[in-house]
């Protein structure tokens, strides 16, 4: 059941409905049932494996709790994470690896066969997987008391809007709020609409509608010059931006609509003027969770600059083969990774030179520079997110450097290539306005009115408010139904993740 | 095939009023019975175009100014301006 489906659109208004008919010692149970309900509808039996990773990271977090031994607790957490990694791993990465190693043994058997093994991969896995570890974890370091009640521990790691895409949430920021009793307040409905309305928009208006020139470039990279490429490459850092970012908006929109308020996974981060701040601006909680749990304990930045670079470089190779099972991914980890350790090297040397330079940084000319530079590096890096294998990392990257032939026909080649007309070229250009004012729309600090109410003064807020919301849903339902009828609405990107 | 707003000026000159008079609504902060109005004239001037053969990703375009006007006044109204 994705979330751009109309079995969602029933599926969600009914479980909303039911949250607040029942009273509060009920609403958990509700809620577990819809949620396996919800991971079910993918397939039933993907739920003994969330079960699994349920009941052993349960267990384990409450038999740390009666024993004050650092050894069995210790050993406790190996076992947790060596079942809970076991099974991301196999499912996730058995056959990645079996290449591997097949490619191995080609080196000294050319006859040896491919082995693959037919396995599924589970939606959400990554997700459910690395939240059920940050709890287990929590707990081991003592940071978190163990929640002894198994259906509200389970409900943390089956809660439907976050459970297949995140964000990932810590147990202190979600826990206590499945806990708490939510009165129904107005601001609920509204927060949650405009989360809602804002991702849907992302995923409909902008990702998919920018997807459909990706896709015709990417299926016949040789039939498409330089421009083309770049163009597709830079709409596909749009698609996957809106598109896991719509998703989280869903996901928050959806959560609130019951009064529980999700961390927010993503803060603008096209406006970055650095890799550093890109990273913290985008993913938030999965940048988080690398942070926590295994840059810091590699050592961070505290045993000298050497050992920070190769943790930052673990970290972001880890962070890519979290993203998919393929080179291409490590390929990109490695390379965006690089860059944050070349960004790290030469921050303090650039900012004397300016210093020395009476050059300003953070001035708006040289701020829009740098996020220039920023978006130019992270469209030649999506290239390598977005292509299948290494081979066709290699035919991109050659036709957005060479093909640049034929003077200034180069322009309607390209649009020739991407399949776009001067209409599509508007709808472009509208959504991405509209992309700016969704982000202003949801920043999470608009401030009240803080002017005593005028005559009209409310009363036109709301007026604008109905309005928004009316052409808001007019606008995705006519993009839904185009691409529907195109045959070009697609799943939501980070699901295969 | 050439878009029904360039030659239909009936629906182009249609949702261009139904604009006017949604931004005059919010500038001078009319009753809402108004945009109502303003939003009923965009419905029949799409129904139209619809009829007239404008495509579905044409009218997505044409109601997302719409609905980024209504943002933008939105936005605007919440920090108090």
């Amino acid at each position: 059941m994705n979330f751009n489906s109309w079995q969602f659109l029933i599926f969600l208004p009914v479980v909303v409905g039911m949250y607040w008919l029942l009273p509060h010692k009920f609403r958990w149970i509700m809620l577990l049932i819809c949620s396996y309900f919800f991971y079910m509808s993918w397939n039933a039996w993907l739920i003994v494996l969330l079960m699994t990773t349920t009941v052993t990271a349960y267990v384990a977090s409450n038999l740390m709790k009666k024993t004050q031994s650092k050894k069995v607790r210790r050993a406790l957490l190996i076992v947790t994470l060596i079942i809970c990694l076991g099974i991301l791993i196999f499912f996730k990465y058995i056959n990645f690896l079996l290449e591997a190693v097949v490619g191995v043994i080609r080196l000294f058997n050319a006859d040896q066969n491919s082995i693959v093994l037919n396995v599924i991969l589970p939606v959400g896995i990554s997700f459910f997987t690395f939240q059920t570890l940050s709890y287990v974890v929590d707990v081991y370091r003592g940071d978190y008391e163990p929640e002894p009640h198994f259906g509200y521990f389970a409900l943390y790691v089956v809660y439907f809007p976050q459970l297949v895409a995140g964000p990932i949430e810590r147990p202190g920021a979600l826990l206590p709020q499945l806990h708490e009793e939510h009165t129904f307040k107005k601001e609920y409905f509204t927060d949650g609409m405009r989360w809602l309305i804002s991702g849907f928009f992302r995923k409909v208006v902008v990702a998919d509608f920018c997807g459909i020139f990706v896709d015709k470039v990417f299926a016949d990279l040789s039939a498409a010059n330089g421009l083309a490429v770049f163009i597709a490459a830079f709409l596909f850092l749009i698609q996957i931006y809106n598109d896991f970012a719509g998703y989280s908006e869903i996901a928050m929109g959806s959560a609130r609509l019951m009064g529980v308020k999700l961390t927010q996974n993503f803060n603008e981060p096209l406006s970055s003027t650095s890799f550093t701040e890109f990273f913290r601006r985008w993913h938030i909680t999965l940048n988080v969770w690398f942070t926590e749990y295994v840059y810091i304990p590699l050592g961070g930045n505290r045993k000298g600059v050497p050992r920070k670079l190769l943790n930052t470089l673990i970290v972001f190779a880890l962070c890519g083969i979290w993203h998919g099972a393929n080179w291409t991914f490590v390929l990109w980890g490695v390379t965006v990774g690089v860059f944050v350790c070349i960004e790290s090297l030469i921050r303090k040397p650039v900012r004397r030179a300016c210093e020395r330079l009476h050059i300003d940084l953070h001035e708006p000319t040289i701020r829009f520079l740098r996020q220039a530079v920023i978006i130019f590096l992270f469209t030649l890096c999506s290239v390598m997110f977005r292509s299948s294998d290494i081979a066709q990392i290699g035919r991109a990257y050659v036709q957005m450097f060479t093909a640049w032939g034929g003077g200034v026909q180069v322009f309607s080649s390209a649009f020739e290539s991407l399949g776009m007309g001067f209409t599509d070229f508007l709808q472009l250009a509208v959504s991405f306005v509209g992309m700016a004012v969704i982000c202003r729309l949801t920043k999470d600090d608009l401030p009240q009115p803080s002017l005593p109410p005028l005559r009209g003064g409310e009363a036109a807020v709301k007026t604008s408010a109905y309005a928004m919301a009316a052409f808001g849903v007019l606008t995705i339902a006519f993009c839904w139904i185009a691409l529907l009828t195109n045959a070009d609405v697609s799943g939501f990107a980070y699901f295969q993740f | 095939m050439e878009s029904v707003f360039l030659t239909q000026p009936v629906i182009t000159i249609g949702f261009a009023l139904a604009l006017a008079l949604l931004v005059t609504c919010f500038a001078k902060r009319m009753h809402g019975i108004l945009v109502a109005c303003a939003m009923l004239i965009f419905i029949a001037v799409a129904c139209c175009a619809a009829l007239l053969g404008a495509t579905l990703g044409e009218l997505g375009t044409v109601t997302m100014v719409f609905f980024l006007v209504s943002a933008v006044v939105y936005i605007r109204r919440r920090s108090g301006k």
